[in-house]
């Protein structure tokens, strides 16, 4: 098979065909490296300002009937003349930057130890080249300094195409090396975050409001849900013991009556063996998520599961300030809620099916232009908080969840179709039809069947010589060279 | 060895031969030697007899030649065995040249020009014989129809092997023209090329599939052999929507190789973005199961994950039957409508795909060149003899293999539609193509 590139480099004028030197694929990704080179005929005709124009730009490799074989992006570029190899390259830039800083107390935010600056980004690289986005992590700053260190560093790595010049003994035929990776690869160029998700009162602190006592029976706090549905899947409090109780603590979502809490939505319980006497953040994670349409109201009611004592009971942290501007706290006092001139300080968090984050982050993708679209064959049933701290990239928290599997013990992969889109399945894929792995290490298919293009064998079972069909390995990468055609990649 | 030369453009240096232009008198050709980087290596010793003047005009017009080879400007050396055969061209790509020692005398000197070419000579190109029917052995421009339904209608056509020259694969010429009916301009073209045989496979038509769904079969005149199959479905899970039934002759000669599928749908603006296709293919066992593919909302002619052909040991008896099974899944349940008129099963020996660029097309009039061994295909506009970039192309060209029978498979679409009514012409030149000179 002789692979043909097809791939556009504005510029160039060149009549040597362009050779594939190698190809590999992998899961989760699909398409992961690829080596292409060509003999250059007028290396003087090249200008590094040129050559710098090319990294980013879209590489096709098909086969011979013209199906897609691999695709991706030209990350680093090789030009060879005679004893010198110029080497330009995409990995040190980038073009739109945001620093992040220790908040001043850790013990606002039950998630959020950090406090971020505004983006700062180069308009012009970010439409030619597309947003290469860099978090930088100061251990001293404000919010002021953190924006001008995000600033001075882009103002470094922008351009920073150039990856080093090699002199080589041997003399070589002038030639143009690209080296390119696979879509997947291109998600580490996008920071993920998102700041929805999260419904909470966090400012306050230093009052506090006891429950599970006479005359103070349980608490109460209304809340509104904003703009969007919220799937309320984990509730947050700062709470203490009082002495030593030993039942435990019920937090119960109330739909609103009159003002009052009503019928209950849902409830979580957590063991006492959970509690201290110190301070903390707590967390009550309801069994399965409690869908709240935009503009709910509702009520957020902690009470004890044993019964009152003035000895042994249980604390909240409040907000004696501005307070929550959306609701109000009362209290029971064992005949009527009572309103109480203070707000307790909470979070609540919403999930989803990490099958559906993977869907919101790689739709997010679709819309950089980056991915084509997505299609999620398996729902995994896992369910995760959506809220999620500006940290790790989008191939990071990709890889992170489909890591985590699905509910029902299978596992999770995924790759880039050939038409750009994210494709989400249950391993192993096709499992009718196994590969055979030959002593020779060639692949086939049972039946004699021509071998499928490499990313439709991805994910697939395979058996190896000598050894039944419990034994099967599941496929998860390949490599493509001239001499040896296409092998597994075995760990 | 009757003459020798190179040639630059429309310009020759002749080497040995008539024309030979003073003060070269002719030249001795070395065993050609295989280079290990796939090229040939010509030795050919010249002899110059002419005053130093002439010799120094001699080695400059080398000079250039050698240079004009290094910057890559197309040179051929041409050969003409004896005086009654064709020259042959071979393209070259390095060369230099030295005095032959002990060669300097009065009565002339001798010249060691050594040449690197590619390791084949060919013939110029020439017309091939194309047959279907519309007409037998056409060689300026075969009609080829945008349907297979009927004995008149045919959008294949075939070319005999048997008179083909050459002892290697040779690439084939294709000349596209959109001079027929249809004022429509042609959008996405495909060719299939099928080797060793010289009809195509029997197109699947969609009301005569089986299905185990709400299936049935809709007159309708704007379709291929005028119906097409209706499947309705609501599931979510993977469905065998339809069946086909292959007869296991006509396939046994296939083993082993690969067919691409183009599917004309009846209700292209009407399928769900969310459909996605494959195939399953049973000979006995389940032998060949297909990646799924997201169907295109709006296209009616579309490709489909291509089709793996099993093999059997024993060559000799005939295949039993196969059955062909195309599947269906959707992200979400909901009534889907799938109109499926009729499925061409593509041979891919080789295979040609253009796709047009931005606002690129083939208007009325105009002829689409499409060279093998070549990247881009260009479009020929006769009004003004000028010609213009269209078309990306994928595939590794259409090549003639000598001996061989060949059968030439095309459909097209002009855009979200394809006409059924419609054709075009095609005419196919070769180059033939040999490793050693007769």
């Amino acid at each position: 098979m002789k692979p043909q590139v097809t791939l556009r480099l504005p510029g160039l004028q060149n009549d040597s065909p362009w050779q594939v030197q190698e190809m590999d694929w992998a899961i989760p990704g699909g398409s992961h490296n690829a080596v292409i080179s060509t003999l250059i005929q007028h290396p003087q005709q090249l200008s590094p300002e040129m050559i710098k124009d090319w990294l980013g730009n879209t590489l096709e490799i098909r086969s011979p009937a013209g199906e897609a074989l691999w695709h991706g992006w030209i990350e680093n570029i090789h030009l060879v003349l005679d004893r010198l190899t110029f080497r330009w390259g995409t990995q040190a830039v980038a073009n739109r930057v945001i620093a992040r800083f220790p908040q001043v107390s850790p013990l606002l935010n039950p998630l959020q130890p950090w406090g971020y600056s505004e983006w700062v980004q180069d308009a012009a690289s970010c439409e030619h080249l597309g947003a290469k986005e860099q978090l930088l992590t100061l251990t001293q700053a404000d919010a002021n300094s953190a924006r001008q260190a995000a600033a001075n560093h882009m103002g470094h790595y922008v351009r920073d195409f150039q990856r080093g010049l090699v002199l080589s003994e041997a003399r070589a035929t002038p030639q143009l090396r690209l080296i390119a990776s696979g879509w997947w690869q291109r998600l580490d160029w996008t920071l993920d975050g998102e700041e929805g998700g999260m419904l909470a009162h966090l400012p306050g602190g230093k009052s506090q409001q006891p429950f599970g006592l006479s005359g103070i029976e349980r608490l109460a706090q209304r809340f509104q849900v904003g703009g969007t549905a919220f799937a309320l899947g984990q509730i947050c409090l700062r709470a203490a013991l009082i002495g030593a109780p030993a039942d435990q603590v019920r937090v119960k979502i109330c739909a609103d009556s009159a003002n009052r809490p009503g019928t209950v939505l849902a409830s979580a319980t957590l063991p006492n063996y959970a509690l201290h006497g110190g301070w903390q953040w707590l967390t009550w994670q309801l069994d399965t998520a409690l869908n709240l349409t935009a503009g709910t109201v509702a009520w957020l009611v902690v009470e004890r599961t044993g019964g009152l004592d003035a000895a042994n009971h249980y604390a909240l942290e409040t907000d004696d300030g501005r307070g929550y501007p959306d609701g109000e706290c009362r209290i029971w006092n064992g005949s009527d809620w009572v309103l109480l001139a203070q707000d307790l300080r909470f979070c609540l968090l919403a999930v989803a099916q990490s099958s559906d984050l993977i869907r919101e982050v790689a739709e997010q993708a679709v819309a950089g232009g980056v991915l084509q679209g997505v299609q999620i064959w398996k729902d995994s049933g896992m369910l995760l908080t959506r809220w999620r701290a500006l940290e790790q990239t989008r191939r990071d928290v990709l890889e992170e969840w489909l890591g985590l599997g699905c509910a029902d013990g299978s596992q999770l992969s995924a790759l880039v179709n050939p038409a750009g889109i994210l494709e989400v399945f249950a391993l192993p894929r096709l499992p009718e039809l196994p590969l055979m792995l030959g002593t020779d290490g060639s692949l086939h298919l049972p039946t004699g069947v021509a071998l499928p293009p490499a990313l439709d064998l991805l994910g697939r079972p395979m058996l190896l010589p000598g050894s039944g069909s419990q034994d099967a390995v599941i496929l998860r990468g390949l490599r493509w060279t001239e001499e040896k055609g296409v092998v597994p990649v075995v760990e | 060895m009757f003459r020798l030369s190179i040639k630059i453009n429309q310009d020759e240096f002749v080497l040995h031969g008539t024309d030979i232009a003073a003060p070269l008198r002719g030249c001795v050709r070395q065993p050609t030697q295989r280079l290990t980087s796939g090229l040939c290596l010509e030795k050919l010793d010249l002899v110059s007899q002419g005053t130093p003047a002439q010799s120094r005009t001699l080695i400059t017009c080398l000079q250039t030649l050698i240079e004009r080879i290094r910057l890559g400007h197309p040179l051929y050396l041409v050969c003409q065995p004896t005086a009654e055969s064709e020259p042959y061209q071979s393209r070259l790509y390095a060369g230099d040249f030295s005095w032959i020692l002990g060669s300097v005398q009065p009565k002339g000197i001798g010249i060691r020009l050594e040449l690197q070419r590619e390791d084949y000579w060919h013939l110029p190109w020439r017309a091939l014989a194309l047959h279907n029917s519309h007409g037998s052995g056409v060689l300026d421009g075969l009609q080829i129809d945008n349907r297979d339904d009927n004995p008149v209608a045919q959008n294949w056509c075939w070319l005999a092997g048997e008179d083909l020259l050459g002892d290697l694969p040779a690439p084939v010429r294709l000349h596209l023209r959109h001079d027929l009916q249809s004022t429509d301009s042609m959008d996405a073209i495909f060719i299939g090329w099928g080797s060793a045989r010289n009809t195509p496979l029997a197109v699947l038509e969609g009301e005569q599939a089986n299905s185990q769904l709400n299936f049935g079969a809709v007159m309708n005149t704007d379709c291929h052999a005028g119906a097409y199959g209706l499947v309705q479905w609501e599931s979510s899970a993977a469905l065998r929507i339809l069946s086909w039934v292959l007869p296991g002759a006509a396939f046994s000669g296939l083993a082993g190789t690969q067919l691409r599928p183009l599917v004309r749908f009846h209700n292209a603006a009407s399928l769900r973005a969310e459909t996605w296709l494959s195939w399953k293919l049973y000979h006995g066992s389940l032998v060949f199961q297909s990646s799924a593919q997201q169907l295109t909302v709006g296209r009616q002619l579309q490709l489909l994950p291509t089709i793996c052909l099993p093999v059997l040991s024993n060559t000799e008896v005939p295949w039993n039957d196969l059955r062909l099974e195309l599947l269906a899944q959707n992200r979400n349940p909901g009534s889907t409508h799938l109109a499926l008129d009729a499925v061409f099963l593509f041979f891919s020996d080789g295979w040609r795909q253009f796709v047009a660029l931005p606002d690129g097309k083939l208007a009325y009039g105009e002829t689409l060149i499409d060279q093998s061994d070549q990247q881009q295909p260009y479009i020929h506009l006769v009004e003004t003899q000028t010609n213009q970039q269209a078309y990306q192309v994928l595939g590794n060209g259409l090549w003639l293999v000598p001996g061989q029978d060949h059968v030439l498979q095309m459909l097209f679409d002009t855009g979200l539609n394809m006409q059924l009514d419609p054709g075009c012409r095609v005419q196919l030149e070769y180059q033939p193509r040999t490793r050693m000179l007769p």
